[in-house]
């Protein structure tokens, strides 16, 4: 099971003085995936992500990266692992091209990546102007592009979508894909923003209070979500069929039903069964869910 | 050495463009200009064959012991301040790299900006006298011991290893200014009671004392500031770096 993850942790807990910051962590990242790592403000995502670059100590538990346990000693571990923690980390007096020289001196890495990780990033125009006259989204975007310099198997991206607007979050949104699918890139992936994460991650982790809720693929966080609402006519009969054909029926009444679903497919299937018997299906919604609805729902769960 | 030096050439690159660069030429720039015009507005009658012997004591003088202890302070927390203002220590540390490489990659780009700012000033104080000398020609005999100048400011420079590494240490550990530089005007008010009060021995040991110290080619513990600089420097360089090894910057 080891050999498949590429992040694992047992047991990691971090304190600062009479604060737990992170409990008893006990994180399985498959190889390959975007594990998407959700959790509100202050929940102990950018502790975690700290924790596993070695950027912090644990004050117990252990950190595996791709099997092997990682140590300050074992710094080499870190080589196929690209970062992005919070806000880019860049010289605003050196230019683009020069804040990736940086890096890629450290690395002992070919010329021809700085060019490369320009490209893809779509700063090439932009390479010789210095950082501090960069816009936000650039300057974000250079801060993935110093993650992504050394082709790393592993990328830890700390809210990454933060200071883009929302063309840039779905150019990010296809890049991270396109990293992950074509390139079997791992991308750990922690925000606070649900509907952000949901679009492209296919596991979920979800922290609160520095301890793990919930850990698995996106469609075993359905049966936590808000359930679906049909407006049709006949409230009464149609929840009266939907419990026949074995769906759970929360709430019914004259013209409104709740049912409680797992999958998307559901939807499709429930309009198809009370079309086929007859009733007019005015409306399907699935109330969008905010980590606080989650939350409340895993706690009461 | 080999592993070091990619991480001191991503350092150098790191230098471009700062003020910590520009003040290594600006400050003995100003230092010799100061002077300079001091000795261009005085009559050519003042003549004698040590003027311009006095011209780059004056200025080493000056150099040496009010501004060089500030400046090594000034140079420590710019060095520091790169990765501190930018919160670059996520990143870097985050890197495969041993945390002691890029620290001591840190003090030898501290250490290259005080030897750039000494060979300024040497290089600023001889040609300037030789300007002198042809503004007034009468001055043309005056001797200028320039080996002297040259060995003086490189002494100096090794001396002030010890006071920099003490810097050093502060600037990196502390994100603010205030603690590198307080110390530095609690050293500098020190060293200005000890030694008009001629506590020699005081004075020699006093790290930021030791660049005066290691100045004069007279002093009779120029060998021990020397010494005492680089020993000190090297020691409490390799403390620090043990310790911000260890130290949790995020």
């Amino acid at each position: 099971m080891t050999d498949s993850l590429a992040i694992e942790s047992r047991g990691l807990t971090r304190t600062f003085g009479s604060c737990t910051a992170v409990r008893g962590l006990e994180l399985r990242v498959p190889r390959g995936i975007i594990y998407g790592f959700l959790g509100p403000n202050g929940a102990g995502k950018t502790t975690t992500i700290r924790l596993l670059l070695g950027l912090l100590r644990p004050t117990s538990g252990t950190i595996l990266l791709n099997g092997e346990v990682l140590t300050q000693e074992r710094r080499e571990l870190l080589r196929g692992i690209g970062a992005l923690v919070e806000t880019p980390s860049l010289y605003p007096h050196l230019t683009g091209q020069e804040n990736l020289e940086v890096t890629r001196r450290i690395l002992k890495l070919p010329r021809s990546r700085v060019a490369d990780t320009l490209a893809l990033s779509g700063l090439t125009a932009d390479a010789n102007r210095v950082v501090r006259a960069y816009s936000l989204g650039m300057r974000q975007r250079l801060g993935l592009a110093l993650a992504w310099l050394g082709e790393p198997s592993l990328m830890m991206l700390d809210e990454p979508a933060n200071g883009l607007d929302p063309a840039g979050i779905r150019e990010l949104r296809g890049h991270l894909q396109k990293l992950a699918h074509d390139h079997n890139v791992t991308i750990f992936l922690s925000s606070h923003v649900l509907n952000e994460v949901e679009q492209v991650a296919d596991y979920i982790g979800i922290i609160n209070r520095g301890q793990l809720l919930f850990q698995g693929k996106l469609h075993e966080l359905q049966r936590y979500q808000a359930p679906l609402t049909v407006v049709a006519d006949g409230g009464f009969d149609a929840a009266a069929l939907l419990k026949a054909h074995g769906w759970q029926v929360l709430k019914d009444s004259e013209n409104l039903v709740e049912v409680q679903i797992s999958l998307d497919e559901d939807i499709a299937a429930i309009n198809r069964c009370l079309l086929d018997n007859g009733f007019h299906v005015y409306r399907l919604e699935r109330r969008q869910e905010t980590l606080e609805d989650l939350f409340l729902r895993m706690v009461m769960n | 050495m080999k592993d070091l030096y990619p991480v001191l050439a991503a350092e150098g690159l790191k230098l471009k463009r700062t003020l910590a660069l520009r003040l290594a030429i600006w400050c003995p720039t100003v230092i010799v200009l100061l002077v300079f015009g001091i000795y261009a507005g005085r009559s050519e009658k003042h003549s004698d064959a040590d003027l311009l012997t006095g011209f780059a004591q004056l200025t080493l003088t000056i150099w040496t012991i009010i501004l060089f202890p500030l400046y090594a302070a000034l140079v420590a927390a710019l060095v520091a301040a790169v990765e501190h203002q930018n919160e670059s220590w996520k990143h870097i540390l985050a890197l495969p790299v041993d945390r002691s490489k890029i620290f001591v990659a840190k003090w030898i780009a501290g250490i290259g900006l005080l030897l750039l700012s000494s060979l300024v000033l040497a290089t600023g104080v001889v040609a300037t006298a030789e300007v002198l000398r042809l503004m007034k020609p009468a001055w043309s005999s005056s001797r200028l011991p320039s080996v002297m100048i040259f060995r003086g400011v490189l002494l100096s420079s090794c001396a002030a290893g010890f006071l920099f590494s003490i810097q050093m240490w502060i600037s990196l550990r502390w994100r603010s200014f205030l603690p590198g530089l307080v110390v530095a005007v609690i050293a500098l008010a020190l060293m200005f009671v000890a030694i008009p009060r001629g506590i020699a021995l005081f004075g020699s040991l006093f790290p930021w004392s030791l660049p005066a110290m290691a100045m004069s080619p007279h002093n009779p513990y120029r060998p021990i500031a020397v010494g005492l600089g680089l020993l000190g420097g090297v020691l409490v360089g390799a403390i620090a770096c043990w310790h911000l090894s260890r130290h949790e910057f995020c």
